[in-house]
C-alpha cells in the first residue's frame, strides 16, 4: 500500500476527457444463470485511461477473468455499460464487436492458445490476415515482431517445439502484432516459471513503452501484480481496492 | 483463402484419413449417380439408333397393340391420300443356336413395297434375290442376312441356318448378304431379312402384321399425314414417327431414372451424413481453435465461410474424381450390360459408346457440392456461434451445443430402432436389388411385343 489507495467509484469522473480514456465500466455487473444463479460481478465502475498498466488481482473466483472477458468484448454484460476508446460496445452488434475487438484489443492467455498446426511466423500473422492484409505484408511484419521478442530463429517451428516462455514470447508477438491500443493478458505468467515469468514481464514493459498500449494484466501473484502502474483488487465480484503506483 | 491455407488445409493434412472419408462420401453418391445415367443414356441412345436404322426413310409408323392388326389395315392405310408408300413389317426376335452369336432379329417385309422405304444393298450377285420378289415368295425359308453376322458364323449366299420357329427347329437358307451400312449395322448386325407372308406363317402371326411404315407425299408435311391416318384407321392404333418409338423406351428408362436417381439420392444422402459427422467432429475438436480465432478478430460469418468452403472443396474434389469413378463404373457396366444386349437382342452397346454429356457432368459437380455444403451448414452455423469465453477455458472444449446434443441423441434413437425394423432393411435391400433388376426388365419390357406376339399366338 505505498501509493494512494481508493475504493471502487461507484460514479465515474466525467471530467476526465474521454479521449484519454481507453475503458470505462460503468455499473456493470455479470450473472451467469446456470443450475444457480451466480453474480460475477457486481457493480463494478472502472475506468483506464490510455497507457495505463494496471493489474487486476484477486482470489479465484472474484470475477478477474470475467472482468477481463467483459473489457474483451469476448462477453457481454448482464447490466451496466462499456466504453472501449469512447465506443459503446451495448449499441454494436456481434460483427461490428468482432471488429472492435480486431481493431482495439490485443489478448495473451494464459496457456498460450497458439494455433499449433501453425509455424510461429503464422501464428503471429494470423491477426493480420484476419485484417486482410497481404501475405507479403504480414510475413515481414511477424519477422519483424518475432525479432522483437528474440523468436527470429524460431519463426518456421511449430508451438509444441518450443519453450513455455517461448510460446508466451510468440502469443504476445501475435497480440501486438496489429498494434493495438489495448492488450489484455489473463494470467500471461501462470502457467511459466519465475525466471520465464520475469522475461514475459519485461518484454511486456519494453512492448509498453515502444508502442504505447494500455495494459490490463490479470494475475493472482502479487509480485506479478507489482508490474502494473495501478492495481486494482477484486474481491466476491466487486472492487475492494485500488493503488496507484 | 489465406485462412483456408492456414487453417482448413492444415487440419486436412493433420486428419488426412478423415478428409479422405469426408470426400468420399460425396465420391459415392456422384460415381452412382454418373455411372447410371451415363449408362441410361448410352441403352437410349442405341436404342433410338437401332430404331432409325431399321425405319429407313419411313416417315410415319402404324401400329397397335401386341397382336398387331389384321391385314386389312394396310388396305385403307394405302387408301390414305397423303400416303406415297406403305409396308407392312413383321418383328420376331429367334435363338440361331450359334454358338456365342446370341439371338437374331427377324424382320419380315413385302420386298415389292418395301424397297420404297429400305434399300438392301446387296452384296455382288445377290441382288437379283430382291429385284426379283418371286425368289421370296417361292421360297419361304429365304433369308437376307448382313455381312458382318454372315462373317462372325462363317456362312454365306446358300448356306443353312437352324433357328427356333413356332414348329420347331426350322432351317432357312441364305439367299444374299447385305453390305454394310444402315439397316445392316442395326442390332450389331445381328439381323436377318425374310419374306413377311413367310414370317407370319413361321412366327405363328396368322394374317397379322405388328405394323406398317409408311412414306407421305412430298408435298405433305407430317403433322398432315399424321392426322389423316388418324383418322383413317380410328382408334385402337398409334401413328407416330419411328422415333417415338423410341419414346417408348425413353418412358421405360424414365422408370429406369427415378430408380437411379433414387439410388443416387441414397448415396448422397449417406455422404452427407458421413460429411455432417466430420464436420460436427471437427468444429468440436476445433473448438479451442475457432474460440481464438474468434478472440483474435474472426467474425461468426468467416467462420461459417472458413467451413462452408472447406466442404465445397471437399464436395467439388469428391464430385470430380465421383465423376472419374462414375465414368469407369458406366464404361464397366456398359460392357456388361452390351453383352447382356447383344446376347438376347442383337444391339451393340459397345463401352466406346458411353459419352458424358456436359449437363450430366455440371449436374453432378453441382449436386456433389450443394450435398457437402449443404452438409456442412449446421456444423458451421455452430462453429460460428462458440462461445470464445467457454473456448479459451481449458477442459470445456469437449462440450457440444444443446442443438448437437438433441440432434445426436435424436440420431442414436433413429439407429437403434431401425435395426428392429427388419422390414425396412429388407425394403432397402429389395430397393437396391430392384434398381438392379430394372435395368434388365427395361430392356424385356422394351422388346416385349415382337415375343409377346409369339406367346399370344403360341397360345391362340
Amino acid at each position: 500500500m505505498k501509493n494512494e489507495v481508493s475504493i471502487c467509484r461507484e460514479v465515474p469522473c466525467a471530467s476526465s476527457p474521454l479521449n484519454r480514456r481507453m475503458v470505462r465500466l460503468d455499473n456493470v455487473s455479470k450473472q451467469f444463470n446456470g443450475a444457480r444463479k451466480i453474480t460475477a460481478l457486481n457493480n463494478i465502475t472502472l475506468d483506464i485511461d490510455r497507457g495505463e498498466i494496471v493489474s487486476i488481482v484477486g482470489p479465484s473466483g472474484s470475477g478477474k477473468s470475467t472482468l477481463l472477458n467483459l473489457i474483451g468484448t469476448l462477453d457481454r454484460p448482464t447490466t451496466g455499460s462499456i466504453r472501449i476508446d469512447g465506443q459503446d460496445l451495448s449499441s454494436l452488434n456481434d460483427p461490428n464487436l468482432t471488429l472492435l475487438r480486431r481493431e482495439k484489443i490485443g489478448f495473451v492467455f494464459q496457456f498460450f492458445n497458439l494455433l499449433p498446426s501453425l509455424t510461429c511466423l503464422q501464428n503471429v500473422g494470423l491477426p493480420l490476415h484476419l485484417r486482410g492484409w497481404a501475405g507479403s505484408m504480414v510475413r515481414e511484419r511477424a519477422r519483424a515482431l518475432l525479432d522483437l521478442v528474440g523468436l527470429r530463429e524460431r519463426a518456421e517451428h511449430l508451438p509444441d517445439e518450443l519453450s513455455g516462455g517461448e510460446r508466451q514470447r510468440v502469443a504476445i508477438a501475435r497480440a501486438v502484432a496489429s498494434e493495438p491500443p489495448l492488450l489484455l493478458a489473463d494470467e500471461p505468467t501462470g502457467n511459466l516459471d519465475s525466471h520465464a515469468g520475469k522475461e514475459i514481464l519485461a518484454l511486456l514493459q519494453d512492448l509498453h513503452e515502444r508502442f504505447g498500449s494500455t495494459i490490463v494484466l490479470v494475475t493472482h501473484d502479487e509480485s506479478i501484480a507489482a508490474f502494473g502502474t495501478r492495481r486494482i483488487t477484486l474481491r466476491d465480484a466487486r472492487i475492494v481496492e485500488e493503488h496507484r503506483r | 483463402m489465406t485462412l483456408l491455407r492456414l487453417i482448413s488445409w492444415q487440419y486436412a493434412r493433420k486428419h488426412s484419413l478423415r478428409s479422405l472419408l469426408t470426400t468420399v462420401g460425396i465420391v459415392l453418391g456422384v460415381a452412382i449417380f454418373i455411372g447410371m445415367h451415363a449408362v441410361g443414356a448410352s441403352v437410349l441412345l442405341a436404342l433410338n439408333t437401332t430404331i432409325d436404322r431399321i425405319a429407313g426413310k419411313t416417315q410415319l409408323q402404324v401400329t397397335a397393340d401386341e397382336a398387331g392388326f389384321p391385314e386389312e389395315v394396310l388396305e385403307r392405310v394405302q387408301a390414305v391420300p397423303v400416303v406415297a408408300a406403305a409396308a407392312p413389317a413383321i418383328e420376331a426376335v429367334v435363338q440361331t443356336g450359334i454358338k456365342e452369336q446370341g439371338n437374331l432379329l427377324i424382320i419380315g417385309v413385302d420386298m415389292t413395297g418395301d424397297r420404297s422405304l429400305r434399300q438392301y444393298d446387296l452384296e455382288d450377285g445377290d441382288q437379283d434375290i430382291v429385284d426379283d420378289p418371286l425368289v421370296f415368295l417361292a421360297q419361304p425359308d429365304s433369308l437376307i442376312v448382313t455381312r458382318d453376322f454372315a462373317r462372325r458364323t462363317g456362312l454365306g449366299s446358300g448356306s443353312k441356318l437352324t433357328m427356333q420357329t413356332m414348329d420347331g427347329e426350322r432351317e432357312f437358307t441364305i439367299r444374299g448378304v447385305m453390305r454394310p451400312g444402315g439397316l445392316s449395322s442395326a442390332f450389331g448386325g445381328n439381323l436377318a431379312v425374310m419374306d413377311i407372308y413367310a414370317a407370319q406363317k413361321v412366327f405363328g402371326r396368322g394374317r397379322r402384321f405388328d405394323r406398317i411404315d409408311i412414306g407421305l407425299k412430298d408435298e405433305c408435311p407430317l403433322e398432315k399425314g399424321e392426322a389423316a391416318l388418324r383418322q383413317a384407321l380410328g382408334p385402337g392404333f398409334e401413328v407416330d414417327m419411328p422415333a417415338a418409338r423410341g419414346r417408348q423406351f425413353d418412358s421405360l428408362l424414365h422408370v429406369y431414372s427415378f430408380m437411379v436417381n433414387l439410388t443416387s439420392v441414397f448415396a448422397l444422402m449417406i455422404g452427407l451424413f458421413i460429411i455432417y459427422n466430420t464436420f460436427a467432429v471437427a468444429v468440436t475438436e476445433r473448438r479451442t481453435e475457432i474460440g481464438t480465432l474468434r478472440a483474435l478478430g474472426a467474425t461468426r460469418r468467416q467462420v461459417i465461410e472458413l467451413f462452408l468452403i472447406e466442404s465445397a472443396i471437399a464436395g467439388l474434389v469428391g464430385s470430380i474424381l465421383g465423376i472419374a469413378f462414375g465414368s469407369l463404373i458406366a464404361n464397366t457396366l456398359a460392357g456388361y450390360i452390351g453383352d447382356v444386349m447383344m446376347a438376347q437382342y442383337g444391339i451393340a452397346l459397345g463401352a466406346n459408346r458411353v459419352n458424358l454429356s456436359s449437363t450430366l457432368i455440371i449436374t453432378a459437380t453441382l449436386l456433389g457440392t450443394a450435398t457437402s455444403i449443404l452438409a456442412a451448414m449446421i456444423p458451421a452455423r455452430n462453429a460460428a456461434r462458440i462461445d470464445p469465453v467457454r473456448a479459451l477455458q481449458r477442459g470445456r472444449y469437449q462440450m457440444l451445443s444443446a442443438g448437437e446434443n438433441r440432434m445426436r441423441r435424436r440420431a442414436a434413437a433413429l439407429f437403434a430402432v431401425l435395426p428392429l425394423s427388419r422390414g425396412f432393411l429388407s425394403g432397402i435391400l429389395l430397393f437396391c436389388l430392384g434398381c438392379s433388376a430394372g435395368y434388365a426388365y427395361a430392356l424385356h419390357v422394351a422388346f416385349a411385343p415382337a415375343e409377346a406376339s409369339a406367346d399370344a399366338a403360341e397360345a391362340g
